[in-house]
């Protein structure tokens, strides 16, 4: 029997009059790598914000790790083994790259201001262990060598590179990926996929994508959205080749 | 703009050795106050003033939690400076009750009054908070000014007894080393605080909110400690003045208070815990020297920041800092 | 009942004057966005060119303009050496420290130069007030009134017919698509903060004969602008119109009704109020960086 990462049926958002999802079905299954494609418009970047607890729909039920991430605040969703990346990439820029991580390790920190003071001892082991986590995840994302660069003067594929590390360090059970490979050249695609497929393990990953050629890569199974509606679910070939998502295709104007 | 060394040991400094410099700073803060103390004696003036200067490090901190850690600009916080400063006024005047505890009601309320504010504002951000924050200090300086417990324009003056237990402030030089022990205690609060969890989340929303949302923050919870820790370390700064002020009155709200603490964070460095304190001394103890004009003073120090942060938003030391690099970088030029 | 009418007119009057200074204001954030706390500063200089220039032996009406051009003068030395480099595209918190000191800069050299004293402005309608149908009216508040009444309406228009306030209004409205339409934001930038720091100056100009001049008597101003502005939305140029005129008339019924001493703290009250219960402002532009 198939164990559910992600289950959204009937997912409504509407802003004031405009609906942006028009009930919305999505079923993930644990440890896959799934693709949520569609035009502008087509409601994908809200049903995102929505699966990660940032946006809580109008009506619906979803349910990610077993969280109704609706009724709960979107940073105990993060709690819980969410993990998300953003569109605009997000990283602390005053910091190092190695720093970025071991900022990003607060997740785990066990150490109140009162613990920090009677408990150094403690403290001091638990510094050591997000400093071995962070070298790990350094390693799996191709980082080590920049490990002591300032993180904002990195080229714009490698910050998103870094971004995925930031939220590797809480070890999420489930990544979300809001367009990773955007405004990447072909080599930086390429390397982006190979660092996907090698973290997916242990973990169900979710993409939204422009690039059709990585969702390809990348996707067992995508949903094609097209204006607040599922269109069809199924293989990339498929789904791509389905009449109505090429009919939503040539329909729009699709650059970004 | 933070020096994030400072919470999150980097390679080469990990635990260990940061307590051990944690250790050394404070051996070194013990020094310079001690050697302050001594080599000021017999200058009354100058200690009551070195004791000022104290309190007022101890304010441009409590500003810096809220500049240097959440990296909002907290326009208002002189009212809870001037809620510590009038507390103890009041409590001695009205009701007889000794300073040390019109100093702890003083905090207390602070605290108490910070939980409320910060609900209602810390909703909001940058530019939003300011104004909301200032016009909270330009309502309590109004109700001052209205008052009569609070002695209307003429505020408050003529105290009996400023003293801390067996110490009494009235001598300069305990005054002087009573405000630098509160100082420091209250610099090793914030440099574990730095190193906890609630420092690193501060860090984190400080650079972005958004992300350290997704990173399981509770972004709204950790601003809101932010502001109830920082709203008792203004009010004891506010009680701190007393001894050199002798006097409270409305003016003690006035916003040029929390810019005074702005200049004085920002010159010194907003991310580094000692940088307000050094700061606050520059700021104070050099116009004395100089014997500058009080506008003066405020003129030059104004375009400095400006200067600062046009040059060097993280502060002077980011300056010296880029200077030192340079110097080196040259070196190494020279030699290969 | 004359009463009412007498405070509801010189509220109105009022919220023409504080309209001019949050109509710059609000043009600043709208293109800049930045909340310029120097704002009251340039309404202090104002005030003071004015006066120094009718010392000079210029005629009041011919020392307004002439005052403006100099505050937008000084604004346009401070425009490319300060604001230029430290406030566009910086973190926010950046642009409240610098315009906060630059205000605090503007008004100790205010101090060091002319004085710590407020100074009288000379005006040829002076204490003169006018009677019309029962009610008293000082000839310089229907001044302002006029004055303020005019310049918003030619700015207003001047926003809608000529290229350069379209502009203005693209790059509100959205600066990248007003870049990629090949619009010069930073140049239409600079434009937009020498206008709104020049209103503030006229405002000065205006109000100075009023309160007299003092370093700094644009506090309570632009404590005042900051509630119209944002109960009108930041960055709306008819919401500002329509808050000055709500927050003139609360105001004069507030002192004539409530209490004169607790009247600086009204501004205040409203600012908070406003901020926490409707902070996308009247108009409902929402514009606000929330959690």
């Amino acid at each position: 029997m198939t164990v559910w990462a992600v289950e959204a049926e009937g997912v409504q958002k509407r802003y004031g009059g405009v609906a942006a999802l028009k009930g919305v079905d999505l079923r993930i299954p644990e440890g896959a790598i799934h693709g949520l494609i569609g035009p502008n418009g087509a409601g994908k970047s809200t049903m995102f914000d929505i699966l990660c607890g940032i946006t809580k729909p109008t009506s619906g039920r979803v349910s990610v790790l077993g969280m109704d991430v609706a009724a709960v605040p979107a940073h105990q969703v993060a709690q819980g083994g969410v993990g998300r990346t953003f569109q605009r990439t997000a990283i602390f820029r005053d910091g190092s790259v190695r720093e970025n991580l071991l900022l990003a390790s607060f997740g785990r920190m066990r150490h109140s201001v009162l613990h920090r003071i009677l408990r150094a001892g403690t403290w001091r082991e638990d510094m050591a262990g997000f400093e071995s986590r962070a070298d790990a995840v350094l390693d799996t994302c191709g980082l080590t060598a920049l490990a002591d660069q300032p993180a904002a003067s990195l080229a714009y594929g490698t910050q998103r590179r870094l971004a995925v590390a930031i939220m590797l360090m809480n070890d999420p059970k489930i990544l979300f990926l809001d367009e990773p490979v955007a405004g990447m050249n072909d080599a930086e695609t390429a390397e982006f996929i190979a660092l996907v497929r090698d973290i997916a393990r242990g973990r169900t990953i979710v993409v939204v994508e422009h690039d059709m050629a990585a969702i390809g890569a990348l996707c067992s199974e995508v949903l094609v959205m097209v204006d607040g509606l599922p269109v069809v679910s199924d293989t990339p070939e498929r789904a791509l080749a389905h009449p109505d998502v090429v009919a939503a295709y040539l329909g729009t104007d699709d650059d970004d | 703009m933070t020096d994030i060394t400072e919470s999150a040991p980097g390679p080469r400094a990990r635990g260990g050795s940061a307590s051990l410099r944690g250790a050394g700073l404070m051996a070194l803060g013990i020094a310079a106050v001690l050697a302050a103390g001594f080599g000021l004696d017999g200058d009354p003036f100058l200690l009551n003033l070195a004791g000022y200067t104290c309190g007022f490090a101890l304010f441009a901190l409590s500003v810096n939690v809220m500049l240097g850690g959440l990296g909002e600009v907290p326009l208002g916080h002189c009212m809870f400076y001037g809620l510590g400063a009038y507390a103890p006024a009041m409590t001695m005047h009205h009701l007889g009750l000794p300073y040390e505890a019109g100093v702890v009601i003083g905090m207390v309320v602070a605290a108490a009054l910070a939980a409320p504010i910060g609900w209602l504002t810390l909703h909001l951000t940058g530019a939003y908070f300011s104004i909301v924050s200032w016009g909270l200090s330009g309502v309590a300086m109004v109700t001052a000014l209205n008052l009569d417990v609070t002695g209307g324009p003429l505020g408050l003056f003529g105290f009996s007894r400023l003293a801390v237990g067996p110490f009494d402030l009235s001598q300069p030089a305990t005054y002087f080393f009573v405000a630098a022990a509160v100082l420091l205690a209250v610099l090793a609060l914030l440099y574990h605080i730095r190193s906890s969890r609630f420092g690193r989340a501060m860090e984190a929303i400080r650079q972005g909110p958004h992300l350290a949302r997704s990173l399981g923050i509770d972004v709204f919870r950790e601003r809101l400690k932010a502001l109830v820790l920082s709203a008792p370390i203004a009010a004891l700064a506010g009680a701190l003045s007393l001894p050199y002020t002798q006097i409270v009155t409305p003016e003690v709200m006035s916003v040029l208070r929390t810019v005074d603490a702005l200049l004085a964070a920002l010159i010194g460095g907003v991310g580094l815990i000692f940088g307000p304190a050094v700061g606050a001394v520059i700021f104070t103890i050099l116009p004395q020297f100089l014997d500058l004009d009080p506008n003066v003073k405020v003129l030059v120090f104004s375009l400095l920041i400006i200067l600062v942060m046009v040059a060097a938003p993280g502060g002077l030391h980011q300056l010296w800092k880029a200077a030192a690099a340079r110097l080196t970088h040259a070196r190494k030029g020279d030699a290969s | 009942m004359d009463l009412l009418l007498q405070t509801l007119i010189n509220g109105l009057i009022l919220g023409a004057g504080y309209a001019l200074v949050a109509v710059g204001l609000t043009v600043i954030f709208g293109t800049l966005h930045i909340v310029n706390f120097a704002h009251g500063a340039f309404f202090a200089l104002g005030a003071y060119a004015t006066l120094l220039l009718e010392e000079a032996g210029f005629p009041y009406l011919l020392a307004i303009p002439a005052a403006v051009l100099c505050v937008a003068a000084i604004g346009w030395a401070l425009e490319t050496t300060i604001v230029r480099r430290a406030l566009y595209d910086q973190g926010e918190h950046g642009s409240i420290i610098v315009t906060f000191a630059l205000s605090q800069a503007i008004v100790a050299a205010i101090i060091l130069t002319v004085g710590p004293d407020p100074l009288p402005v000379p005006s040829p309608f002076g204490q003169a007030a006018v009677s019309a149908g029962g009610f008293f009216l000082s000839a310089q508040r229907l001044f302002i009134a006029a004055a303020s009444v005019a310049v918003l309406l030619g700015f207003s228009v001047w926003l809608r017919r000529t290229v350069k306030g379209q502009q203005i209004l693209a790059v509100s409205q959205n600066a990248r698509g007003a870049l990629y339409s090949g619009i010069n934001v930073p140049l239409i930038r600079s434009l937009s903060f020498l206008l709104g720091i020049s209103a503030a100056g006229l405002a000065g100009a205006l109000i100075g004969p009023m309160i007299s001049a003092f370093p700094t008597m644009g506090d309570a101003n632009v404590i005042v602008a900051f509630t119209v502005v944002i109960l009108g939305g930041l960055g709306s140029i008819g919401g500002a119109m329509l808050g000055a005129l709500v927050i003139g008339l609360g105001n004069a019924l507030f002192e004539t009704y409530v209490s004169v001493s607790w009247t600086p703290a009204l501004g205040w009250i409203l600012v908070i109020l406003v901020l926490l219960l409707r902070p996308q402002g009247l108009m409902g532009r929402a514009q606000l960086d929330r959690h």
